[in-house]
């Protein structure tokens, strides 16, 4: 991911053209991906939408903004995002490229996936309390050195921006602890049986209405979706406002469940749905206005989040272990796909907005 | 094409709460206003315990709109809009003269030249400072402002324009980051807050900063105050 970072930056020094970038690396991320084993493929692409969290995505994207902002711009305002977009490729370019080198054993064990026994209400949250702080400290720290290095050395931020800096990691510290060990604690079980109880209603078919609601609120609870919604809004000045931002991604992630529920209801293979898809996307960046593309494939990476690995991914698995499919094919990919679908419908949000914008511009 | 008109030229700018500038632009253009332009702002607020812990920002819209004859009935438009929905809209209007206005009609140009009768520019008794400084100094300069008893003040982003002696990195000019803050004061006032503003360190290095000041002809308390400074 630091590759792909140094790479972003260097885009926006040298002016190149994200979406050429972009379709470049994608088309070498298939090449590879087509020799790995499906459940691979499916893994190596869930990384790249997991990777991209509530950590690495407000600060990403702010670097990304700074950047753009010292550069003079010579054509709009299209530097400043893309930053997440292209950092979430560095993973699923690593993890596709192990497969190639890793057999993956075809057979999961079912009964690994068994739902966890009765337990006292707030045993599982204690017990993940501990090594959840460790992973968070461990997270920011890095951050924390850095800033402050960079402080020292080349910022030296007025005092009343140091401090806003230092609460700012303070309230992200006690704030993801809580959220992940709620979200370790509450969802990942909770998720898993409630997707082995649905698995068995009609068929598996009632997963596919239960997908498509449970995408379209997930999407919203991401906490990075909140930071990329009010970046976009602040750098556009207002005109993409966070309401539409927010529709646009849970009607796309809401379809995106919704396939990932008929994945496997059907086992349907994951490259049906990925090639169209990225095809589609890769093909919309040569008419889509650049900023959108730019936000389309930054919001890639913000709308799988913790909320859709834990909650939505653990359903699934549940669900595929009921209804006897084999998880690790037809249950990874669920990230995945909440990955690529903003990548289509904010594209197609930026081609409605070139068009009426087109339009306003004629009658005044 | 170009003709004067002897016709009071004004500049109408309203701070208030995010998202909601929207609705008053519409009740400006309802009352004959061209349009208007919306900006995105943040101001300091004024609790300290809220401005240790970091957490004192308010986002704010400003809007900017240029008014000729119509004026003051645009300006009624969007008082009433805010007293609709008093906590909604809290915030702050000012109406600065502007001695020409430029504007495009059809295909020629119409000048709106102030009108020389009024003699005494001052009529609110309040000016609007503006100072534009490099970003992270804004709210530095707010304190200070505060300590010589400004009430308040909006912070817009912006950024500075490349030169040709400005920082080339790979061939790309590099630009400065600025914050524009905005305050409106008292005329007692403002000597005071403008010396104090001046002993910021920033704005003692060249391109640091600068501080204007400029007329308000009418200010005006939008909506119910009870969240606005007032001083």
């Amino acid at each position: 991911m630091g590759l792909f970072l140094v790479i972003a930056m260097l885009r926006v020094v040298l002016q190149l053209s994200l979406p050429l970038l972009l379709i470049l690396f994608y088309i070498a991320v298939f090449i590879v991906a087509g020799f790995d084993d499906p459940a691979f493929v499916a893994i190596a692409f869930d990384s790249g939408g997991a990777t991209t969290g509530p950590i690495t995505v407000p600060f990403i994207m702010a670097m990304g903004i700074g950047v753009a902002a010292t550069v003079k711009r010579t054509d709009g305002q299209d530097n400043s995002f893309g930053f997440v977009g292209l950092a979430s490729i560095g993973p699923i370019a690593a993890v596709a490229f192990m497969g190639l080198f890793s057999p993956m054993d075809e057979n999961i064990d079912a009964a690994s996936l068994a739902p966890a026994a009765e337990t006292p209400l707030l045993e599982p949250f204690l017990r993940e309390l501990p090594h959840v702080a460790y992973d968070i400290t461990m997270a920011l720290l890095p951050l924390v050195i850095i800033f402050f290095v960079f402080q020292i050395t080349l910022l030296r931020l007025p005092g009343r921006q140091v401090r806003r800096m230092v609460f700012g990691f303070i309230y992200a510290w006690i704030g993801l602890i809580i959220f992940m060990t709620g979200v370790n604690g509450g969802f990942t079980p909770i998720g898993r049986s409630l997707g082995m109880q649905l698995g068995v209603l009609a068929d598996g078919w009632a997963l596919l209405p239960v997908g498509l609601i449970l995408g379209a609120v997930v999407v919203c609870a991401e906490p990075a979706v909140w930071v990329l919604t009010e970046q976009v809004e602040e750098v556009s000045g207002g005109s993409i406002r966070r309401s539409v931002m927010l529709g646009a991604l849970s009607l796309s992630v809401a379809i995106a469940v919704g396939l990932g529920m008929l994945r496997v209801i059907t086992g349907l293979s994951i490259w049906y749905i990925l090639i169209p898809g990225y095809v589609l996307a890769l093909a919309m960046t040569k008419i889509c206005p650049p900023m959108f593309t730019a936000i389309a494939f930054d919001s890639g990476g913000v709308a799988s989040g913790p909320m859709s690995t834990t909650f939505v991914l653990a359903l699934t698995l549940g669900a595929s272990a009921a209804i006897g499919g084999n998880p690790a094919t037809d249950a990874f990919g669920m990230v995945a796909m909440i990955a690529m679908a903003p990548l289509i419908t904010i594209q197609l949000l930026g081609l409605v907005v070139k068009y009426v914008e087109g339009k306003s511009c004629k009658t005044t | 094409m170009q003709n004067h008109i002897a016709a009071p030229a004004q500049i109408l700018i309203c701070f208030t709460k995010r998202h909601r500038g929207e609705k008053l632009v519409a009740a400006a253009k309802s009352a004959g206003a061209r349009g208007g332009t919306l900006a995105l702002g943040q101001s300091l607020g004024n609790s300290k315990v809220l401005q240790a812990l970091s957490l004192a920002d308010i986002q704010q819209d400003v809007i900017f709109t240029v008014t000729g004859a119509e004026g003051p009935a645009v300006v009624k438009a969007i008082r009433d809009a805010a007293e609709q929905e008093p906590r909604k809209f809290a915030g702050t209007a000012l109406v600065l003269n502007v001695p020409e206005l430029f504007l495009r009609k059809s295909n020629h140009t119409q000048i709106l030249s102030h009108e020389q009768t009024r003699s005494t520019p001052m009529e609110s008794g309040y000016k609007l400072i503006t100072v534009i400084v490099n970003s992270g100094y804004a709210d530095d300069v707010m304190a200070e402002a505060r300590k010589a008893g400004a009430s308040g003040g909006t912070i817009i982003n912006a950024r500075g324009t490349g030169t040709e002696e400005d920082v080339k990195f790979f061939g790309i000019t590099l630009v400065p980051e600025k914050e524009m803050l905005l305050i409106v004061a008292e005329t007692a006032k403002v000597q005071g807050i403008v010396e104090t503003i001046a002993t910021v360190p920033t704005l003692s290095e060249p391109g640091g900063g600068i501080i204007f000041n400029m007329n308000v002809e009418e200010f005006i308390l939008l909506g119910q105050q009870k969240t606005w400074q007032k001083d």
